[in-house]
């Protein structure tokens, strides 16, 4: 069975619309047959427990940097979902997820879609400079490892305010995405 | 015994020397591949640019991480265990036994890549954030504590160098015990050097030949204990005529040492050498009449067996590996840790009783030969990777998905 997994960096506020898009894409794969996975930290809401299998992160304690000690932890569920799943698309929200997919994009082919996450925006626009220009980077290099960014083009170079080199394919429309994942 | 292929992941690789880590991991993987194994090191480059080297059995890959800014080291550390293995994977792949990690900098390179290609991970612990803070004082120690405790819960074996060591990471980490194994680190004997060449060194230093030099090699830190021994210089001044005291190493402590020197008066029978190259070390090692290690905490102490391995008598203090390598009065002596007195006590028993000095030095220099070369501790090392895979041989833990890419 074809397997998609979601994973969620940071708490998934559902009030976000691409927080909530991944979900419901999630949710939409199930239904059609495909075995789905939802990877994410202990903030994950009870309603995705509704999808077949849900995998949790646990961080470890006196984390300073949570967004790579996450990655860490992401990529070690990741891992075990390789071998036990076969992965064919990884959905990530947010930039860590997408770092903690790259080992696993470079063993394997499938497909990675990158959904900036509340907290990737946060920091980009935030006032702290250096942690934002670390994000602008970070989302430069991984769009390098990435097949398809759920946002569009023109908010993300705004955001990261560098040329965002065209080696993904940008779409703000749910049909593209759809199609992309469920294919 | 079969052949394995061992990926040995550490920070730091000759030429890039920033403590004793790059020495043990260039020794331990140069004797294993005499071993007629694998070894690929995965490190971290010296300048910009990311290279491999083969050289026969043995093949390093030395990555430059700096592709992304970092807004602290810890963010650099995990930009380049980030890069580190997606070079590995891209590089080298899943066709590897063990993955061997060497401490916290690189301890996310080598828990994901256990995960990823299902291979056991080893992982040897130098040292602790707890032991050389004395205690976790601050949020970032507190992190590189728990990165630490990650690594060994994840590691298939524990490797220390020392029982003190072995101790310390039980208790601070929580590990069963039988997940530990001690390999003390391997020496690399000092030269033998012709006289001119000592001399040329000691002139360079300023220090007189015609006196007996008492040498200390460490960083000037707290925990290495240069300033118990200068406290103990004017207690042996007294006594001895003919002695003179070698600082050798650089480190936050520097300054406070020269003044107190001064403020002891006998900042006339010390050198401050600062950072010296190898070839110095050798010959200050050769010129050493005695060497004195009075450190307060430590792992294990290579420092006494580079002395001893030139036949030279050794002084240190009751505490860590040190501990373990010397038995008092059979191949040096043992002091209290930052008991002046006796520390000043044993360097002048040594200086008065030349016979005793040199009974001590040449059994020290047989016990450095008998269990701390290089080739017994890949020896041992390789026994732990055997142990390791059978188990792993045997188990259900495998990898079920291969390359694609």
């Amino acid at each position: 069975m074809k397997t998609v997994v979601t994973v969620y960096a940071d708490k998934p506020d559902f009030n976000q619309s691409n927080a909530l898009i991944i979900y419901s894409i999630t949710y939409l794969a199930s239904h059609r047959g495909f075995n789905t996975i939802v990877i994410g930290g202990d903030h994950i809401p009870g309603v995705l427990e509704k999808i077949d299998v849900v995998s949790y992160v646990n961080s470890i304690p006196n984390v300073i940097v949570e967004k790579w000690v996450r990655a860490t932890d992401i990529a070690i569920v990741l891992s075990e979902i390789l071998h036990e799943n076969f992965p064919r698309v990884i959905l990530c929200y947010g930039i860590s997820c997408v770092l903690a997919a790259i080992p696993i994009k470079k063993y394997i082919t499938l497909k990675v879609v990158y959904v900036p996450s509340v907290n990737d925006f946060l920091v980009l626009e935030g006032g702290d400079k250096l942690l934002s220009e670390t994000y602008s980077s970070l989302i430069r290099y991984s769009l390098d490892y990435t097949d398809l960014v759920f946002d569009s083009e023109t908010r993300i170079q705004n955001l990261i305010d560098k040329k965002v080199e065209k080696k993904s394919l940008f779409t703000g429309d749910l049909r593209v995405l759809e199609k992309f994942v469920l294919s | 015994m079969i052949e394995m292929r061992i990926l040995m992941l550490s920070w730091e690789y000759p030429p890039r020397i920033v403590g004793g880590l790059a020495r043990h991991v260039y020794w331990l993987s140069k004797s294993i591949v005499e071993h007629n194994h694998q070894v690929i090191v995965g490190t971290l480059s010296n300048n910009s640019d990311s290279v491999i080297e083969r050289q026969g059995n043995l093949t390093i890959i030395r990555i430059n991480p700096y592709k992304i800014p970092s807004p602290d080291f810890i963010s650099w550390v995990y930009q380049f265990n980030q890069t580190l293995i997606e070079d590995i994977v891209d590089a080298v792949g899943p066709d590897i036994d063990i993955v061997h990690a060497h401490d916290w900098l690189v301890a996310r390179a080598g828990i994901i890549l256990k995960h990823l290609y299902r291979k056991p991970l080893i992982a040897t612990i130098h040292s602790t954030e707890y032991g050389r803070r004395n205690g976790l004082h601050n949020v970032f120690e507190r992190h590189i504590h728990e990165v630490e405790w990650l690594l060994t819960y994840e590691a298939w074996k524990v490797i220390v160098c020392s029982r003190y060591m072995r101790e310390e990471v039980q208790r601070i980490f929580a590990i069963p015990s039988d997940k530990i194994h001690v390999i003390p680190n391997g020496v690399n004997p000092i030269k033998k050097m012709n006289f001119n060449e000592v001399l040329r060194v000691l002139e360079k230093y300023r220090i007189p030949p015609n006196m007996r030099i008492v040498l200390f090699v460490g960083r000037l830190v707290y925990e290495k204990g240069a300033q118990i021994l200068i406290e103990a210089i004017p207690y042996i001044a007294r006594i001895v005529n003919d002695v003179f005291f070698v600082i050798v190493g650089t480190g936050p402590m520097r300054e406070e040492l020269e003044r107190r020197s001064i403020e002891l008066g006998v900042r006339n029978r010390i050198v401050f050498t600062g950072f010296v190259t190898d070839q110095e070390l050798h010959a200050l090692y050769n010129a050493a009449y005695v060497a004195v290690f009075p450190s307060l905490y430590e792992p294990f102490g290579i420092v006494a067996l580079e002395a001893m391995s030139i036949g030279k008598p050794v002084v240190v203090s009751n505490v860590g590996g040190l501990s373990e390598i010397v038995e008092h009065g059979k191949n040096g002596l043992k002091v209290p840790p930052g008991d002046v007195k006796a520390l000043a006590n044993a360097i002048i028993e040594l200086l008065l009783r030349p016979e005793k000095a040199e009974e001590l030095g040449k059994k020290g220099y047989t016990d450095v030969y008998r269990k701390y070369t290089w080739d017994k501790i890949a020896k041992e090392t390789l026994k732990v990777y055997e142990k390791v895979l059978d188990e792993y041989y045997a188990g259900l833990w495998k990898p079920k998905v291969f390359p694609t890419r």
